[in-house]
């Protein structure tokens, strides 16, 4: 039994570190239990920690470390003598909230560096949907259901997983519909030194904001066409800066754009190409017929 | 026998005596340290016997509670049925602090949090890697104050067993109220309280306490 677990990664909720060791013990003495030769443990766990990004944390006590480092010291220590699979119980168990998105956007990010098995048990549906391939949803013991997160949030197999899947179903799956093949609208955009007049003839029926950009089609701000005169230029009113977090590109789901419009002072959102140039505006009544659109047919 | 306006301490008697007090010194002093080495032998022992195998576990804490209990002449006696010679001497007081420093330590690893322990079971950590690498380190604290507590009562306790075998700082002293000077005594009592400082100052020393978690 005890071999068979020290072939094995191990992290559970809330995460045990071991008082009296530092980081880096931590991980020399899980090296060691997972077969790695005397004199080569220290290397394993230094370079278990370099490829967490850990290597500041090498000295410190778990009492140092906050709930997120503690977790990702764990995951640290289960990967570093390269189990064949890794068992993560509820492992972001006493995270904060907003520790668990970063935690969780970690994970993935390691998961495309090197592709583990984890077996990620967690009671906590966002957790599931948000870092698994599959997922297997069990219910007072049963095994109901082993579905893509997507087809799970799609296609729930009785009231038992729609329960389990808890609230706000039909929001999540639009986090599974990206926006790479859907159009944005290019016609609120004008450039640095265009009349105030063709600034109102670009703006969207009943909404006044309109992006302005420079020679290479890059953001310079927004611009409230209702504050112009029509007989001045655009620049006459100052812009309201672009947050370039609030931009949205290729890759990116219709649930991140619905997010950034309601956080954009405008109420738009702009998606740039790779190079920073702005291809057009997504704005919420187009999104929100997209997003029907998507959900209608088969989950991507 | 007392004189009536006797000093309390005489100089002179003590250089005039400084070899029969040399040998009390060293005689206590191998004698502690003897009955304390071999205590702690047996605690390891015990202590690994109780953590490999529970029902052990429970009949040596209880052995352990009657020994402490039980007055000290009293487990002389058991040992020491016809007659009373150096080694059963040591042998009791090794009993004693076995018995002391043992449930010490099993306080203090009764105080490990048993989700550690499960976590090293589930990384792999074997009993004894567990034992050894884990729970002792964690009950530090406790096996620091049980060491404290075996070398200050080994020397405590070879004063009362030397009053019976009139040898180290306790035969001195004994020798001292029986027909000695008063001096003697106090000379005595006074070495016996200097070997008690010293020895747990070592203890402090060399069993320091962790503060770097």
């Amino acid at each position: 039994m005890t071999r068979r677990r020290r072939s094995m990664g191990w992290v559970s909720g809330p995460v045990q570190l071991f008082p009296h060791q530092t980081v880096l013990e931590q991980l020399t003495t899980a090296s060691r239990l997972g077969g790695a030769r005397r004199r080569r443990v220290k290397l394993h766990a230094e370079v278990a920690l370099n490829d967490e990004g850990l290597q500041h944390l090498g000295s410190a006590y778990p009492s140092e470390l906050s709930p997120a480092d503690r977790v990702r010291v764990a995951f640290a220590r289960a990967y570093c003598h390269n189990p064949s699979i890794v068992i993560a119980l509820d492992p972001f168990e006493g995270v904060e909230a907003s520790d668990r998105a970063s935690l969780r956007a970690e994970l993935l990010a390691n998961q495309a560096r090197q592709a583990r098995t984890i077996l990620f048990v967690t009671g906590d549906s966002e957790d599931a949907i948000a870092v698994a391939d599959q997922v297997a949803a069990v219910f007072d013991g049963s095994l109901l259901q082993v579905d893509s997160p997507a087809d799970l949030l799609a296609r729930p197999f009785d009231d038992r997983v729609t329960a389990l899947l808890g609230a706000n179903r039909g929001l999540r799956r639009l986090q599974f519909a990206t926006i790479d093949t859907i159009e944005p609208d290019d016609r609120p955009i004008i450039h640095a030194k265009a009349t105030a007049a063709a600034a109102q003839f670009v703006a969207r029926p009943g909404a006044p904001w309109v992006l302005v950009v420079d020679d290479d089609r890059r953001p310079e701000g927004w611009l409230d066409t209702s504050l112009l005169n029509p007989d001045g230029m655009a620049m006459d009113v100052p812009f309201v800066t672009v947050d370039p977090a609030l931009a949205v590109a290729d890759g990116d789901s219709i649930s991140v754009v619905f997010d950034r419009i309601l956080s954009s002072p405008s109420n738009l959102v702009p998606k740039l190409s790779a190079d920073g140039r702005v291809i057009g505006v997504f704005a919420h009544d187009t999104i929100a017929g997209l997003a029907a659109e998507a959900m209608s047919g088969s989950p991507t | 026998m007392i004189a009536a306006g006797e000093a309390w301490f005489d100089w002179s008697w003590v250089e005039a005596n400084d070899v029969a007090l040399g040998r009390a010194v060293r005689e206590h002093a191998v004698w502690s340290g003897t009955a304390l080495a071999l205590g702690l032998a047996a605690v390891v022992l015990f202590v690994f016997l109780a953590h490999r195998w529970r029902p052990l576990d429970r009949g040596l804490r209880a052995v352990a509670i009657v020994v402490s209990a039980v007055p000290f002449v009293a487990v002389l006696a058991v040992l020491a049925p016809t007659a009373v010679n150096r080694g059963y001497l040591v042998g009791a007081v090794a009993a004693s602090v076995a018995a002391l420093v043992f449930r010490s330590v099993m306080y203090g690893l009764d105080g490990v949090d048993r989700g550690l322990v499960e976590e090293a079971q589930a990384l792999g950590h074997g009993r004894l890697r567990r034992l050894t690498r884990l729970e002792l380190p964690l009950a530090r604290v406790h096996l620091r104050t049980g060491l404290r507590i075996g070398m200050v009562g080994a020397i405590g306790l070879i004063a009362v067993a030397g009053a019976d075998l009139e040898g180290g700082l306790g035969g001195f002293v004994r020798e001292g109220f029986v027909d000695g000077p008063r001096t003697q005594r106090v000379v005595g009592v006074g070495l016996l309280l200097v070997l008690a400082i010293v020895g747990d100052f070592l203890v402090r020393l060399i069993a320091r306490r962790p503060t770097a978690y």
